[in-house]
């Protein structure tokens, strides 16, 4: 199996010009070391633990540093990790003070008896692994700063759906997911989405394939949006079908158009859709390819050995 | 849908009930049939209503562990968790790791109706249930002796806990989670499930209880359904997800609980319980442990059970 990864960078924000083609080298600068990961024998729970790292990392998203505040100005963080070989998964949910929650996912998984933990006993086991300890200062991004006020301004949820997430293969055909956050701006504290839901914010199966989501949290939650992709997988439809099917039944009974996946079925096919106007996105094997935005009738064909997509989408868009 | 009968259906807690708290557990879900029961039969009562009562019952019984008779911490606390849903618009509400809320069930409903959230955990659930005013209780109102009993053990042999853990997988320690699904007259379904944990979980510990799609969900288009057992099993195959998908291919409710179970031991090795109905009425319930009580109450008929071969029949006036 030629090992392959997909990342995205979250959908439901309008991302400014200033920032996209930093967005754009991000993820590509992630999925490069996912993948590196793997060439050198690494496992995909490898590569997707560092691909979210290095979207965590970045204040350009909503994950680790650039998380959004809540509504008492704090930084509450969720992650999710799961790998497709027995179904192993770890996440935490409202956690403060870890610059990398998908690091601590995968020590829930990995050091203790648990697949999830929370609060104040996600940040007591964080140290307890050694992991450092982060003011909240280090989150307070000013763009992040401005967007929370603005949210409290009109007494709105602005979104901010920029949650990250990866999906990867490796030479084993083993398959792991990893999905990160900093929850909706000025929600409240103690608010959990999808992320750390298994089968909402992400799922692996070996038998089936590996999925992340991305967009309005609650109602990814309320369709467990995750697990109902490869439900239709399972069922013999494509990727592309599944995820159309899903999205759209997300979107008739939730109302929302804020939504997105990734996704890579067990034959390392690779497929991804959304139903938001924007998620940015990027996948490499052989060749790499990225994008972020969606006219009202454009899908991307996943085709092996495939031109270089982000250079032909420039073109149709200028 | 005027066709359907209302009908609850209730379980106590998918795990090796030693024999002495026999009696308790089927009284304790008879008793909670019944007052769900009671609310589906008012002229305007609905499935959520009857979870809700259902489950409160349970809350506050000392028999089980949810609530009151909750289990304790690895540092000797009370953390509850708690999930309602409501099949019509797949509304729901959870709560996680709140502490000294006497009927956490309660405050999953609040999350579900008054805030634009499906779900809050620790300290945020427990600023939410000030602001909503739910009062708080001390935590000795809803410990136990044997809640007690089951923790000094589990601090004597903390060397093993894995080992415990391990045993916990055979139902070996309390999992009496309790959880309730209902059908009205309205065609309209509801899932409740509620939780104290086990003992000696690390602090912060979320099991599937509080997770949408693990410990319930709730459909109208297909069923409801509630589990109980090992929590971490449960999750990782998103056991109530699964239960409403294997309807969904066209088993009837019974066999789709089973092949659920079934499927969750073969793949991960755990064992537990699970009650269901779909949404023409008829129910489902099996437990791949040595005993969990249920009841159900559909027309004047209340039927329930402890043990995998039993299946008593009462009638309710």
């Amino acid at each position: 199996m030629d090992p392959a990864i997909i990342v995205h960078g979250g959908c439901g924000y309008i991302t400014p010009d200033d920032e996209k083609l930093l967005k754009e080298e991000c993820l590509k600068a992630s999925v490069i070391a996912g993948l590196k990961l793997m060439e050198e024998g690494g496992s995909s729970l490898d590569a997707v633990e560092v691909a979210v790292t290095v979207l965590e990392d970045s204040p350009l998203f909503n994950a680790g540093v650039g998380s959004a505040l809540r509504s008492d100005c704090s930084v509450e963080m969720d992650a999710l990790i799961m790998h497709g070989k027995d179904l192993k998964v770890g996440s935490v949910a409202a956690v403060k003070g870890v610059k990398n929650p998908v690091k601590l996912a995968r020590l829930v998984m990995e050091k203790s008896e648990h697949v999830q933990l929370c609060g104040v006993g996600a940040s007591n086991f964080s140290q307890k692994m050694g992991l450092e300890k982060v003011s909240d200062e280090v989150f307070k991004t000013p763009k992040q700063i401005r967007s929370l006020e603005k949210c409290l301004a009109i007494k709105s949820k602005q979104g901010g759906c920029d949650t990250v997430g990866a999906v990867a293969i490796d030479t084993n055909g083993c398959i792991a997911c990893g999905t990160s956050t900093g929850g909706i701006i000025g929600a409240l504290p103690g608010r959990v989405g999808d992320v750390p839901q298994i089968g909402s914010g992400g799922y692996a199966d070996n038998s089936i394939g590996g999925v992340s989501t991305t967009g309005s949290g609650e109602d990814i939650a309320r369709v467990v949006l995750a697990r109902l992709i490869l439900f239709h997988m399972e069922q013999g439809h494509t990727i592309q079908k599944s995820l159309e099917k899903s999205l759209h039944y997300m979107k008739e009974k939730t109302g929302t158009i804020i939504g997105g996946a990734i996704v890579i079925d067990k034959n390392g096919e690779i497929g991804m859709d959304f139903i938001s106007p924007e998620m940015s996105w990027a996948s490499l094997r052989a060749k790499i390819h990225w994008g972020m935005l969606a006219t009202a009738k454009w899908r991307i064909r996943f085709l092996k050995g495939a031109l270089k997509f982000g250079e032909s989408r420039r073109q149709v868009e200028h | 849908m005027g066709e359907v009968k209302p009908t609850i259906l209730i379980h106590g807690g998918a795990w090796a009930i030693p024999d002495h708290l026999v009696k308790d557990s089927v009284d304790g879900v008879k008793t909670a049939a019944k007052v769900g029961y009671n609310v589906l039969n008012k002229e305007n009562g609905t499935a959520l209503d009857a979870v809700e009562a259902a489950i409160c019952s349970l809350e506050d019984n000392p028999a089980f562990d949810a609530g009151t008779g909750a289990v304790l911490n690895a540092a000797g606390d009370v953390e509850l968790d708690a999930i309602i849903m409501e099949g019509k618009e797949l509304r729901a509400g959870s709560i996680a790791c709140v502490q000294n809320i006497k009927n956490p069930v309660k405050l999953a409903r609040l999350v579900m109706e008054k805030t634009d959230h499906v779900m809050l955990v620790g300290q945020g659930a427990n600023i939410f249930a000030k602001e909503m005013g739910v009062p708080e209780v001390p935590k000795t109102d809803l410990v136990t002796p044997e809640a007690v009993k089951y923790w000094e053990e589990y601090s004597k042999y903390k060397e093993a806990v894995h080992d415990l853990f391990n045993n916990k997988i055979k139902g070996e320690q309390g999992h009496d989670t309790v959880g309730a699904v209902a059908i009205d007259r309205q065609g309209n379904m509801a899932c409740a499930t509620s939780t104290g944990g086990i003992t000696g979980k690390r602090v912060g510990r979320v099991g599937d209880s509080p997770l949408i799609g693990s410990g319930g969900y709730c459909d109208n288009a297909v069923g409801a359904a509630s589990t109980t057992g090992h929590g971490e099993s449960i999750m990782k195959v998103i056991l109530a997800r699964l239960v409403l998908q294997n309807i969904q291919t066209g088993l009837s409710t019974q066999t789709a609980a089973e092949r659920a179970l079934e499927y969750m031991e073969q793949r991960v090795g755990g064992a537990g319980g699970v009650i269901a109905i779909n949404n023409k009425g008829e129910i489902g319930k099996h437990f791949t442990t040595e005993r969990m009580p249920w009841a159900t109450i559909s027309e004047k008929t209340l039927e329930y059970g402890i043990e995998l071969k039993d299946h008593y029949r009462e009638t309710v006036t």
